[in-house]
């Protein structure tokens, strides 16, 4: 199996978390992706202290169009939540950057990820919609 | 073939994604309030200043430019053949948005190519990803480096925001349009269309490849970048093949680096004390943005090709600098370097923004500087000049050796219809001081002329100076030619075109 379906990485996840059955997923829609190539790499942080440390769910989709939609499913109660993605274009399980260390994969952040620097949890995060509404973020370009 | 990422690679992932994005922290960042001039405001005030026009810039319609032959007038030289190039800002307007800064514009590549007494011009935007993407978007979406643009589109580094606008060379048959900041772009010299950035070596992508590249007598190309607290040093051989890379610390970091010198040993960097404060671009403008430090001393570092840690840097009274003349060895070990110095960055903060409003700048101020810096000693020995000038060049052949002549723009009459440019141009004799020039008239905006030395003939002044000026009388873009011997005699030919062209910044010429 070369990739994890939404459903079966959702359950997985949900096994890992050890999270009781109340779930809530909320629609996310991704633009800028490079289309097919490789996978787009997604992590999602619910609170300041686990950011950038324990992600409280992942998700990897194939990279197939220049907008992906889908749902990511966080344990029951969830308030706030950041998203943080790359585009693993070459899919060789990192980010690639160059000497300097600049990303030279597309990556991107929920709220509003500054121009010219890496997301942290206080632009990053937003509220979960409960209206149904997308969670929008604009990988890099 | 992909393997199926374990929870914990994946994790692992993006913990070693943050790294790479703590990086891009030394990316310029930018507050969030804006200072607008617009089309109109341009419209209004270019109609008293016809000097000013070609700072309209061009759009996508009208960004490419061709002439079959131009109108040639005097004896143009039957062994004048080759490719004369130029870059500059170029675009300046998108959906009702205008520049703030000169050094904002998209980059356009002039090509005038010499055939037996023909001149032909050919002109294109470079398409870079930067204009490519906003071109789709029907506006400006990436800030630049003198404006400020809301967007929510994050960056994917520094070539993101590269307009490939102020330099150009032709080495090994590569044409290459360079900005500061980010990859040269790759063009095709038959018909300037854009091949996209250049990635010397996996690892080396978006990493900045400046535009003032020197390429030595035995054909070696050297330049640097810079980015945040490091110095990239490159070195490109003959054939167009990168040797190495080296990354070096900078002794002023995040300052800006606008050109180098290069010698037998050593590259000489000039480290004005102006750091590109980004922040404050938004809300005070070029004004807060690019202020001179006066507390800080002009340095100079000079450090080995072969090993970037064993440098020196020289510390001189605070100057801007943008370009150096040349550098080269004397025999007692001690570096001579040439460069132009001001005593303070009002055109950067000031007058590169009131020439996109269609209002003139300040008459200039930066003159010819020549600095002896001794390495065993630390001691450096400066002479200013007493003239005003701005880019200056020497033969190509004896880049990085010793040379007498020092050609370069000048002002000395102090028109009032071409304060803030440059009316003239100068042959300097550092060794003499024997100084002489041609001015081109009160009408004329003079642009960089180049040394192009005579097919089988030796000395300095066995050389053609080849340059563009702008007839604010005629509204065209004029050719020049002039015997570096017989400087003061003007032009020996000229080859007008029939319309203008944006101003530019270097150029470039390759047989």
């Amino acid at each position: 199996m070369k990739y994890l379906p939404t459903a079966a990485a959702a359950v997985l996840f949900a096994v890992f978390n050890t999270v009781a059955s109340a779930q809530t997923c909320a629609p996310v829609e991704v633009r800028n992706v490079r289309p097919a190539q490789g996978t787009l790499m997604v992590v999602a942080y619910t609170s300041e202290a686990d950011f950038n440390k324990k992600p409280a769910t992942a998700m990897e989709l194939k990279a197939t169009d220049d907008s992906l939609k889908f749902s990511m499913c966080l344990p029951g109660g969830t308030a706030s939540v950041a998203l943080m993605m790359f585009q693993d274009l070459n899919d060789n399980g990192k980010m690639d950057s160059n000497v300097l260390g600049i990303p030279i994969e597309p990556w991107g952040s929920s709220g509003k990820p500054s121009n010219f620097g890496p997301p942290n949890w206080a632009a990053a995060a937003v509220a979960v919609p409960a209206d149904g509404a997308p969670i929008v973020v604009i990988l890099s370009k | 073939m992909k393997h199926p990422l374990s929870r914990r690679d994946f994790v692992r992932a993006f913990v070693q994604a943050s790294s790479a994005w703590a990086a891009v922290q030394a990316l310029p960042s930018f507050a969030q309030t804006q200072v607008v001039s617009t089309p109109a405001d341009f419209d209004a005030n270019v109609l008293k200043h016809p000097s000013l026009t070609p700072y309209k810039g061009v759009t996508d319609a009208t960004g490419d430019l061709r002439c079959e032959s131009l109108t040639v007038t005097g004896r143009w030289p039957a062994e004048l053949r080759g490719r004369f190039y130029r870059n500059g800002p170029a675009l300046f307007e998108r959906g009702g948005q205008r520049y703030q800064h000169w050094f904002d514009g998209d980059g356009m590549v002039q090509q005038f190519s010499f055939n037996g007494g023909k001149v032909a011009h050919r002109g294109a935007l470079v398409r870079t990803n930067k204009l490519l993407t906003e071109q789709k978007a029907g506006k400006f979406v990436y800030s630049a480096f003198g404006s400020y643009i809301q967007s929510d589109l994050p960056l994917q580094g520094p070539d993101s925001m590269n307009p490939a606008n102020t330099s150009v060379i032709e080495h090994a048959g590569r044409l290459m349009a360079m900005w500061e900041g980010g990859s040269a772009y790759e063009l095709n010299a038959s018909d300037l269309s854009t091949r996209g950035p250049v990635t010397w070596k996996a690892g080396l992508e978006q990493v900045p490849f400046s535009a003032h590249p020197k390429r030595d007598a035995a054909g070696h190309l050297w330049n640097i970048g810079s980015f945040g607290n490091r110095l990239i040093a490159w070195h490109i051989d003959p054939q167009g093949n990168l040797v190495d890379a080296k990354i070096g610390a900078s002794p002023y970091p995040n300052g800006m680096v606008h050109d180098m010198a290069v010698t037998e040993q050593f590259l000489v960097v000039p480290l004005p004390p102006v750091r590109l404060n980004f922040s404050a671009l938004s809300s005070g403008g070029a004004e807060q943005a690019f202020a001179l430090d006066a507390k800080e001393p002009l340095r100079i570092l000079v450090m080995r090709k072969d090993d970037l840690t064993q440098r020196r840097v020289f510390e001189l009274p605070a100057q801007m600098v943008f370009h150096v003349g040349n550098a080269f060895e004397r025999a007692d070990g001690t570096v001579s370097l040439s460069f132009v110095g001001s005593p303070h960055t009002n055109f950067l903060r000031q007058g590169a923004v009131a020439v996109l409003r269609g209002a003139p700048s300040q008459a200039g101020s930066a003159s010819t500087q020549l600095v002896e810096l001794n390495l065993s000693t630390g001691r450096a020995t400066l002479t200013a000049m007493d003239d005003k000038v701005e880019f200056p060049q020497v033969d190509p052949r004896r880049v990085g050796q010793a040379t007498q002549q020092l050609l370069s723009l000048s002002s000395w009459k102090g028109y009032a219809a071409s304060q803030g440019s440059y009316h003239g141009v100068q042959m300097r004799d550092v060794v003499s001081g024997k100084l002489r020039r041609f001015d081109y008239g009160d009408h004329m905006v003079v642009e960089e002329h180049l040394m192009v030395p005579k097919p089988g003939r030796a000395n300095e002044l066995d050389a053609w100076l080849i340059g563009t000026s702008f007839d604010a009388k005629r509204q065209v873009t004029v050719l020049n030619v002039l015997d570096a011997a017989r400087i003061e005699d003007g032009p020996v030919a000229q080859a007008a075109l029939p319309y203008k062209l944006p101003f530019g910044f270097h150029g470039h010429f390759a047989i």
